[in-house]
């Protein structure tokens, strides 16, 4: 009830708010981004790709529109891998596309589909330029790259409403997000209907206590009641260290999932990225990821080990080379390959603009 | 004339010494020629560091009367720019460039709009109430407000 009530009052209030009128193309901007990635497994087992693919693995157009001072439309159209819908290839997707009304910095509400805020990468888990490696940490962000039994921690979008802002606290920043959306879901389309009266909730506070370092605690509920899923509960803590040159970015998430028959699954991933920027562009990072998809039980975790290097060679135009080393313990999905392990490269050519 | 050995370090040694105080002295001599202006509608004289910080990292977006603040800048080639970017936003080019696409892509927002030449900034911040911009000192005349720097 008290939901329907803040939904109601938020669309009396954009109705309601003046100069809501149509403005000139000056109001809007087009950005966007692509990525070209070939992925290669090095031995002839793995989870990887054994015969070397090129991947047209996405474009993006990212639409911003300020229809006036208080009122912003965003988008990102995505086409992935290649889309040829009449041939059932790639898929062609709305990223996020929400409204935005800003009463202050530090109240904006938002309405329509997004990312869920949670943790460091999930809001650019797509957008290639904006992250150093090939690919999003798997421990956090997909876990079941790692280990095939893992569970995600969160919905990477969500359909609803969020109130976000940016504000100060005895003269240091932070900012949050708020997310009440429809949640996870396999029995309906999530971003349409919702298929319980239950709604997720997905919270985030960040600080930074001194301008190099931020600090993050994101929470995630959800009763999914889908797909042998009961609910799912995961919370998170990151770390995020800007100097001059180097960097570091740590994550730690923790999830429980409570199965429609059996016993709460408890899984915990972390990921840990050192980087160096050199003054000509290139980076070299290497990230170590773990996972252990069930604390309960004894050598089923995973990991993936990697080292790499980001060249920036003009602004927005990158290029990234890395290594993917999977290893897993003696229970892990892993295990059915030689050693547990296997290595793959990756590389990709980027664009922002 | 041939330098080898421990003189090879010294040679490069220096030659790293006079870039980093060339690069200093460069920097402070950008510094000491910007200005930040506002139009003139805009009811603010002074900023602290850190406001201007928040206003070119999109994290304060309204100026205190309640309209929209719309920051504008030279483009990051601009020696003026790198040297503001540094002193007032605490960040690197490339720094600021990777914030701002991680800020856009998520959809925080957009970047704050960049020109080729002060006079276009200017231009800019005469043109749009509630425009801030930095340029360099010869532009800031009597169309805009120069903005003071609070400690």
């Amino acid at each position: 009830m008290r939901l329907e009530l803040v939904a109601t009052l938020v669309v009396m209030c954009l109705a309601c708010s003046e100069g809501a009128h149509a403005q000139g193309l000056d109001s809007l901007t087009i950005n966007g981004y692509s990525s070209f990635e070939f992925e290669k497994q090095i031995e002839e087992e793995g989870g990887g790709d054994p015969n070397g693919s090129f991947d047209a693995d996405l474009f993006d157009l990212v639409f911003n529109f300020q229809v006036n001072d208080k009122i912003r439309v965003s988008a990102d159209l995505t086409w992935e891998h290649g889309s040829a819908t009449e041939d059932e290839l790639g898929n062609v997707a709305v990223e996020y596309a929400f409204v935005e009304y800003a009463f202050a910095d530090l109240v904006k509400v938002r309405m329509g589909k997004m990312f869920t805020p949670y943790g460091i990468f999930n809001e650019i888990h797509t957008a290639k330029p904006a992250f150093l490696s090939v690919k999003e940490p798997a421990a956090t962000n997909k876990p079941e790259r790692i280990v095939e039994n893992a569970f995600r921690f969160f919905p990477r979008w969500g359909t609803g409403i969020a109130i976000r802002g940016d504000g100060v606290i005895a003269e240091r920043d932070f900012n949050y997000d708020v997310l009440v959306a429809n949640g996870f879901q396999e029995d309906t389309n999530p971003f349409e209907e919702d298929n319980n009266l239950s709604k997720s909730v997905t919270a985030r506070f960040r600080f930074e206590p001194t301008e190099t370092i931020s600090v993050g605690n994101s929470f995630y509920y959800d009763k999914v009641e889908s797909d042998g899923v009961d609910n799912l509960v995961s919370e998170g803590l990151e770390f995020h260290y800007q100097g001059n040159t180097w960097r570091l970015l740590a994550e730690i998430a923790f999830g429980w999932l409570q199965p429609t028959d059996g016993e709460k699954i408890h899984q915990v991933g972390w990921i840990l990225q050192p980087s160096y920027s050199l003054d000509n562009g290139v980076t070299p990072y290497v990230r170590f990821e773990r996972i252990d998809p069930n604390t309960s039980r004894d050598e089923d975790h995973g990991y993936n080990f990697i080292a790499g290097v980001n060249l920036e060679l003009t602004g927005g135009f990158i290029i990234k080379a890395e290594n993917n080393y999977f290893k897993g313990a003696s229970e892990s999905t892993l295990a059915q390959y030689p050693n547990a392990s296997y290595n793959e490269i990756k590389a990709a050519v980027v664009l922002g603009f | 004339m041939r330098i080898s050995g421990f003189g090879t370090y010294i040679v490069a040694a220096l030659t790293l010494v006079s870039a980093f105080l060339l690069s200093v002295a460069s920097g402070s001599a950008a510094q000491e020629t910007i200005r930040i202006i506002v139009n003139p509608e805009v009811d603010v004289s002074r900023l602290s560091q850190a406001e201007i910080a928040r206003i070119y990292l999109g994290k304060k977006t309204f100026w205190e009367s309640g309209s929209r603040i719309a920051p504008s800048l030279l483009n990051e080639k601009s020696p003026l720019t790198e040297a503001f970017l540094e002193v007032n936003v605490r960040k690197t080019v490339r720094q600021y460039r990777a914030y701002w696409k991680r800020r856009l892509f998520s959809g925080k927002g957009t970047a704050p709009k960049t020109f080729g030449s002060s006079k276009q900034v200017a231009n800019y911040v005469v043109d749009n109430p509630g425009a801030i911009g930095v340029v360099d000192a010869v532009f800031a005349d009597e169309r805009v407000k120069v903005v003071e720097l609070r400690n």
